[in-house]
């Protein structure tokens, strides 16, 4: 760690992310065998069930953990709420993507501890953790226990809607994932990012 | 004061028969005790009067004070058979010395009576054998919970119909569990000298109401009394009706009461298996059959409307659970057991070697509930001339299209009074009678939960033809593609997946066709969208990736 890193990440936050990047790498894999059992990943179809169902119970916990998490440590509308001047933003950080990166210009959005996410980031964190979160474990939770929500189930349109939206939003996870991925190589070095939710501090 | 005045009068209106059966006792001293309710002597030896009377005596006439019942019976059995007034009663002691049926008939065979034990137990002689018997049924029910009127009569007439009387004893044995309690008593007589030929048919309970025109139900629930009116026929099981027995598989192939009821003895295997050889060979080997445990007739109803085929996966369940009732106890294993039970039925895991398919009813959800389409919705909608089949395989090439199923269930559901709606199951479509063998419960789930499924090589749309029902090969993403979506509640992980060959087909399809074919992949969509999606992120993080090596970045 060098000292001008910027603490970044409260350890909370650190906690949750690492659990919740297990967890959905947990559903992700177990989801794709239950969808295409041909896969057989893991050749007991029945674990592949248990792990899918209580993963995703523990991720429920940890997204609660995660809203817990903000009312600690505070700064929730400043990372997750996307302002006009967020909007305005876009568009420059989108070509610093696609077109400044390459070019050596620097980063147009510093993070800070107050404002930790780019414009682009907000959109894709918030779009992910307050409407694919919810709507994934709603789906979930129903499909864990259907007997127990069938009158909502019929009423809103029949198991197949209830797994069409799960499966929709599962896989917005997935891209969403292949996304984060590879944008976490895109700090000062390819891994800097990744130390800094280790750590909690960013190398400048 | 009174009763001393009523017992004077009593006395002295007796008096003159008592003193003149006096005179007649002072000869005839063994006619002491005679009960002909007070009739003198004369009365009936009219020839008597004077005395001395003549040697010998017409015989007296019954019929003068009895003359109901000697015409009863003259016009009965009995007077056919020679019998007189005087072969039952002992006309100077009728109270005491009247013939019971039991005095002549010690030992009824009764072999014809089916159920005898309980019939005999039940009844007495006359109210089965008597011209015109009167019966009454008391039901009593002793139930530890309270209950209330509604419950037992809901539509509010004051009186518990057979439906309510149902509807009530799932209400105890779903609420109340083992702690109830029901007692029937079966009460019926009629007149002893109306004895008819034969005994009342078995019709005149069991499908009329000749005998038991009431029947009284008292509830006692925990304290609390309810009494009301019954419908005998709650608690008299109704025999098919000649009309019903008609629409039956038997009925509409000819086979008479006479060809199986050979006796009143229940019937037995053999005499289903006099036709059914082939199935009989089958079952007659296997564990149900061998200890004699369960015959034809003990799952299959051969008084029953539907046939095996027209039964829903419930009905075919609830034949099973007559015996295997604790099903749900060996069933812990299962994820889901209730909702699988709502969907399978027992022979789609217990008959390895019946042949099954995913079988899609259509329901008419309306007022009155939930009913299978009948040939009469068709024929209200599109009428008569043509088969269900033909209706919708517009162009007979037996292969069916959204665009022709679409339009057949709008038409439909525009004159069906309800909703219309398709109900799926894993269902036997031809049934193998060996139930022995166990080597497909193997409590895997990917036997059903995956693309292979055996299911998806035979998937059929039951529809309603004029001769019974009709099962129309048909693709299960058919009729989930429908905008309507009409098989919606119907899922089995496999159905709405996409596999290679889905996609190989719609790239291959070409112009109707091609449309036909995205309609099709219905859900199928979601994975194919998703799954492209997902590939060309990956590729753009792959240039991404390449674009930063060559800049160094």
């Amino acid at each position: 760690m060098t000292n001008n890193a910027v603490p970044l990440h409260p350890l909370l936050i650190r906690i949750w992310h690492w659990a919740n990047a297990f967890l959905i790498f947990v559903l992700v894999v177990t989801g794709a065998q239950l969808r295409f059992t041909d896969l057989a990943i893991i050749p007991d179809y029945a674990l592949v069930v248990a792990l899918h169902k209580y993963a995703g119970y523990v991720l429920t916990l940890f997204f609660l953990f995660w809203i817990a998490a903000y009312v600690i440590v505070g700064g929730f509308t400043a990372h997750y709420v996307i302002s006009l001047k967020d909007i305005r933003s876009i568009p420059r950080q989108l070509s610093y993507y696609i077109h400044g990166l390459f070019q050596g210009s620097p980063n147009p959005f510093v993070p800070s501890p107050e404002s930790r996410f780019n414009a682009m980031q907000k959109l894709a964190y918030s779009f992910i953790m307050i409407i694919a979160m919810p709507i994934i474990i709603i789906t979930g939770i129903v499909f864990g226990n259907i007997m127990d929500f069938y009158g909502i189930i019929r009423a809103t349109g029949g198991i197949r809607v209830l797994d069409a939206i799960h499966v929709v939003v599962g896989y917005i996870f997935l891209i969403y994932l292949i996304v984060h991925l590879y944008m976490a190589t895109l700090g000062k070095t390819p891994f800097s990012h990744t130390k800094a939710m280790f750590t909690g501090r960013e190398e400048e | 004061m009174k009763r001393l005045l009523l017992a004077a009068i009593f006395f002295l209106f007796f008096f003159p028969l008592c003193a003149a059966a006096q005179e007649c006792l002072d000869c005839h001293e063994k006619y002491q005790k005679v009960d002909h309710a007070k009739v003198k002597c004369v009365a009936c030896h009219s020839d008597a009067k004077d005395l001395p009377h003549p040697e010998k005596l017409k015989k007296p006439e019954c019929l003068s004070c009895h003359g109901d019942a000697v015409k009863q019976h003259d016009a009965s059995v009995h007077a056919g058979k020679g019998l007189k007034c005087k072969s039952c009663h002992n006309v100077h002691t009728p109270r005491q010395e009247t013939k019971k049926c039991a005095s002549c008939h010690a030992s009824p065979a009764h072999r014809k009576l089916p159920s005898a034990r309980k019939h005999l137990t039940e009844l007495s002689c006359l109210g089965c054998h008597a011209k015109n018997p009167q019966g009454h049924i008391d039901v009593k029910a002793e139930l530890k919970q309270s209950i209330t009127r509604d419950t037992l009569d809901k539509d509010g007439n004051g009186s518990v119909d057979e439906r309510e009387w149902k509807d009530f004893l799932v209400h105890t044995q779903s609420v109340v569990g083992d702690g109830y309690r029901i007692k029937r008593s079966y009460s019926a007589t009629g007149n002893a000298h109306a004895v008819g030929p034969s005994a009342m048919s078995c019709n005149g309970c069991h499908v009329e109401n000749k005998v038991f025109h009431k029947a009284t139900l008292e509830v006692n629930a925990r304290g609390q009394r309810i009494k009301m009116a019954l419908d005998p026929h709650s608690v008299i099981p109704r025999l098919p009706v000649v009309d019903l027995y008609r629409l039956t598989a038997h009925g509409k192939g000819g086979v008479a009461c006479a060809d199986c009821h050979v006796s009143q003895k229940r019937i037995d295997d053999h005499v289903c298996a006099k036709c059914h050889d082939k199935v009989y060979n089958v079952y007659k080997g296997t564990k149900h059959a061998k200890g004699g445990a369960a015959k034809c007739t003990d799952c299959h109803d051969p008084h029953k409307v539907k046939t095996y085929r027209e039964l829903g996966t419930s009905e075919r369940m609830a034949v099973c659970v007559r015996c295997h009732g604790n099903y749900m106890k060996h069933h812990r294993w299962l994820p889901h057991a209730e909702l699988h039970f709502m969907y399978l039925e027992c022979s789609t895991c217990h008959s390895p070697r019946s042949r099954k398919g995913m079988v899609f009813n259509v329901n008419v959800d309306g007022k009155d509930g939930r009913r299978r389409l009948t040939r009469d919705d068709i024929i209200a909608a599109f009428g008569g001339t043509k088969q269900t089949k033909d209706l919708i395989d517009a162009n007979a090439d037996d292969r069916i299209v959204p665009s022709e199923i679409i339009p057949f269930f709008e038409d439909l559901g525009r004159t069906t009074k309800g909703t219309v709606g398709v109900e799926g199951s894993i269902a036997v479509t031809d049934i193998h009678h060996d139930y022995s063998e166990v080597q497909k419960r193997d409590k895997v789930c990917t036997t059903c939960h995956s693309n292979d499924a055996p299911f998806y090589q035979s998937m059929y749309l039951v529809l309603p033809e004029t001769e019974g029902l009709f099962y129309m090969p048909v693709k299960g993403t058919v009729l989930a593609a429908m905008p309507s979506s009409i098989a919606l509640n119907f899922f089995l992980l496999g159905e709405t997946k996409a596999r290679w060959t889905d996609i190989r087909t719609l790239v291959g399809a070409r112009g109707e066709a091609r449309g036909e074919i995205v309609k099709e992949l219905g859900f199928k969509w979601i994975d194919i969208v998703g799954f492209f999606l997902s590939l060309a992120v990956l590729f753009f993080v792959c240039v991404h990736i390449v674009l930063r090596v060559v800049f160094k970045r």
